[in-house]
C-alpha cells in the first residue's frame, strides 16, 4: 500500500476473490416489495450463502445459470428500455475486480468529503425518475450483486490496515440502494460485523427503503450509520417508484435508532418546485419528530443535478416527471442545477430549519453539501469549506 | 393523438427541410393539433432552425408541465403576438420571441437578469465600463471591465465606477445576486 496523497485515499488492489465462506443461512428475510422476473446465477455461485438466501427469498422466481457474468447473453440490445429491463432480473456473480472506489462526487472544482464507496450491488430495484444511474449505468444496466462479500471486506481490511491513523467513511449506497435488496441478499450481516471489528471504519448504509428487519437482529455499533435519502412526500410519491413512502422511511429510521444504530439523512436531491419550501420545512419537522437528533451522524443537502444525457433520458423514460421543471441551468461541471442564487436560497432555508430543529440537542449533527463548489459552501454556511480530509474527519466523528 | 394528415405532412416537411433532430421531431409530432399548428406557424414565420426548435419545444413542454399553459396558449399570448406583428426584422423578432418564452420557462432567473441589467443601467457607468455576470448567473462573481484609449476617458470611467461603488450601486448588485426567494 503506498502512502496517501494529500487528502486522498489510495485504493488497494483487489484481494483475491473467492466464493464466500460464510456458513449457514442468515435469519429469514423480511417481506419484499420487489421481485425479479428471473434470478440469474453465475456458474460457481449457485451454492454460496448469498445465492441460497436469494433463492429462499424469491420462491417461484425462475433461476437461470450462466457461465460467466461478464458475457451475460441476455444483454440490453434486445430491450426497448434496457435500463428498466435491467431492473427486472437479478444477477448474482463473483466480482473479479475491485470493490472500493473513491466517491465520484469528488469532481475537480467541487468540495470533496473523502468518501469511499464499496460496490457490492450495481443498479437498483427502484426507479426514481431523476436517478443518475440511468446515465451512469446506461451501458451496463443489469441489476447485479456480488456473492463474494468476503473478498470485498478483505479489500477494505487492507486499506484499513494500511491507514490505521485514518477513519474511513465507506458507503454501499452509491451505485445501488444499500438496503433495498437486503431481504434477498443479506449482505448487511457481514458488513455490520466487519465494521464492528474495525475501529477505523464508519460504514454508511444509505437507502430509500424500509428494509431494516435484518439490521434489527444484529448487534449495532456506533460505526454503522443507517441513512435515508429524503424528499418530501410530494416528490417521493410521484418520482421515486418502488421506494418506501416518506413516513415508512422515517419509521424505519426510528426503529434503527431505537435499536442502537446511528442514523443520517440526505435531503438529496433537493428539488425546486412551487411550494417546495413549505414541504421541506414539514419534512425537516417530521424528521425531528421521528428521531433523536442528538444521535444523528450527519445531514446532507444536495441540489438535483443532471448531465445533459440524463436530462434526455429522464424526459424519455419518465415523460410525466416534474423534477426537471425547476429553473436548471448548466453548471461549470457540465451538470444542470437550479441556478445558483435560487439554490443557495433553498440550501439556507433547509439548513436553517435543520439547525432550528436541532437547537435543543446537545450535540448537533454536521450539515454538509454534496457536489457543490466552495463558493456555494461559503454562501450557505458563511465560511470556506474545510479541505477534503478535514471534512471527512468531521463526518467520520474525528480523526483518530 | 395523431395529427391530421395535412398538418402531419406539413410538420414532417418542415422537420425534413430543417434537419430537425429525432427527439425534437418526435416531441413536435406528438403534440395536439392546436399546439403543433401554433409552432408550425411560428417556425414558418421566423424560419426557425433545428436548435431554435429544440430550445422552444423543450421550454414550451416544460411550461405546459409546470404551469399548465399549453404551447398554443403561450405562443398566442399578447406579448408574443405583439412581437410578431411589430415592424421588426426576422432576427429581432426571433430573439424577442425566444427571450419571452425563456422568461416564461425561467421566471425567477429572467427576473433576476432583468433586475441586474436595470441596476447596472442606473449606475450610469458610461461606455468605457462593462459589468458582466457569470453565464446563467451560475456564481456570484462580477467582472468589471474598464476600457480607455486616453487618460481622460480612463479618469472618467474610473470616476463613474468610484461613484457607483460609493453610492452603494454595487452593493445592490451583489445583494441581488446573493439569493432568489
Amino acid at each position: 500500500m503506498s502512502q496517501l496523497d494529500e487528502g486522498q485515499l489510495m485504493i488497494a488492489p483487489a484481494a483475491p476473490s473467492d466464493v464466500s465462506s460464510r456458513a449457514g443461512l442468515p435469519s429469514p428475510p423480511a417481506p419484499l416489495r420487489w421481485r425479479p422476473e428471473v434470478l440469474v446465477l453465475e456458474r460457481g455461485c449457485e451454492d454460496t450463502p448469498v445465492a441460497r438466501r436469494a433463492r429462499a427469498a424469491l420462491p417461484g422466481v425462475p433461476v437461470e445459470v450462466i457461465a460467466d457474468a461478464r458475457t451475460d447473453p441476455r444483454r440490453r440490445e434486445a430491450e426497448a428500455d434496457p435500463f428498466g429491463a435491467g431492473k427486472r432480473r437479478l444477477l448474482l456473480h463473483r466480482e473479479r475486480g475491485r470493490f472500493l472506489a473513491a466517491c465520484q462526487a469528488g469532481t475537480p472544482g467541487l468540495v470533496c468529503c473523502n468518501y469511499l464507496t464499496l460496490n457490492l450491488v450495481s443498479n437498483c430495484p427502484y426507479d426514481c425518475s431523476y436517478c443518475f444511474l440511468q446515465d451512469y449505468l446506461a451501458n451496463n444496466p443489469t441489476l447485479k450483486a456480488v456473492t463474494n462479500v468476503d473478498a470485498a471486506l478483505a479489500e477494505v481490511a487492507a486499506v484499513c490496515d494500511a491507514h490505521p491513523e485514518r477513519r474511513l467513511r465507506i458507503g454501499t449506497g452509491e451505485i445501488a440502494d444499500s438496503l433495498a435488496l437486503e431481504p434477498v441478499l443479506g449482505h448487511a450481516r457481514e458488513l455490520v460485523a466487519f465494521a464492528a471489528s474495525r475501529p477505523n471504519v464508519v460504514l454508511e448504509l444509505k437507502t430509500k427503503s424500509d428494509c431494516v428487519e435484518d439490521l434489527l437482529t444484529l448487534e449495532p455499533n456506533d460505526r454503522v450509520v443507517v441513512s435515508w435519502s429524503l424528499t418530501p412526500p410530494a416528490i417521493a410519491d410521484r418520482e421515486e417508484a418502488g421506494t418506501a413512502p416518506f413516513a415508512a422511511r422515517l419509521a424505519a429510521a426510528a426503529r434503527c435508532q431505537a435499536a442502537g444504530y446511528r442514523v443520517g439523512f440526505h435531503f438529496d436531491p433537493l428539488v425546486d418546485y412551487d411550494g417546495c419550501e413549505e414541504d421541506y420545512r414539514s419534512a425537516v419537522a417530521a424528521v425531528a419528530r421521528s428521531v433523536d437528533l442528538r444521535r444523528v451522524a450527519w445531514l446532507s443537502l444536495g441540489s438535483l443535478r443532471a448531465t445533459p444525457r440524463l436530462r434526455a433520458i429522464v424526459r424519455e423514460r419518465h415523460p410525466g416527471a416534474r423534477v426537471l421543471l425547476g429553473e436548471q441551468v448548466p453548471s461549470r461541471d457540465g451538470k444542470w442545477r437550479v441556478f445558483q442564487a435560487r439554490r443557495v436560497a433553498l440550501y439556507r432555508r433547509v439548513a436553517g430549519w435543520l439547525r432550528e430543529a436541532a437547537a435543543g440537542a446537545a450535540v448537533s449533527a454536521p450539515v454538509y453539501l454534496c457536489m457543490e463548489p466552495p463558493e456555494v459552501w461559503e454562501r450557505v454556511f458563511g465560511g470556506p469549506p474545510p479541505d477534503a480530509r478535514a471534512l471527512g474527519a468531521v463526518l467520520a466523528g474525528g480523526e483518530r | 393523438m395523431a395529427l391530421d394528415q395535412a398538418l402531419d405532412a406539413a410538420v414532417r416537411a418542415y422537420i425534413a427541410d430543417r434537419h430537425v433532430g429525432e427527439v425534437v421531431a418526435a416531441r413536435w409530432l406528438r403534440w395536439g393539433a392546436a399546439d403543433a399548428t401554433a409552432l408550425l406557424r411560428l417556425a414558418e414565420a421566423l424560419a426557425l432552425g433545428a436548435n431554435q426548435l429544440a430550445d422552444l419545444t423543450e421550454w414550451l413542454e416544460d411550461i405546459a408541465g409546470r404551469d399548465g399553459a399549453a404551447p398554443a396558449a403561450v405562443l398566442g399570448e399578447p406579448e408574443i403576438r405583439g412581437i410578431l406583428a411589430a415592424p421588426l426584422g426576422r432576427s429581432d423578432k426571433l430573439k424577442r420571441v425566444k427571450a419571452r418564452v425563456r422568461a416564461l420557462r425561467y421566471p425567477r432567473l429572467a427576473a433576476l437578469e432583468r433586475s441586474l441589467e436595470e441596476t447596472v443601467r442606473a449606475l450610469d457607468l458610461g461606455p468605457g465600463v462593462t459589468v458582466r455576470f457569470p453565464p446563467a448567473l451560475e456564481g456570484d462573481e462580477v467582472t468589471v471591465e474598464v476600457r480607455a484609449r486616453r487618460p481622460e476617458t480612463l479618469r472618467d470611467a474610473v470616476g463613474r465606477l468610484a461613484r457607483a461603488l460609493e453610492g452603494g450601486g454595487f452593493d445592490r448588485i451583489f445583494s441581488q445576486l446573493d439569493e432568489v426567494s
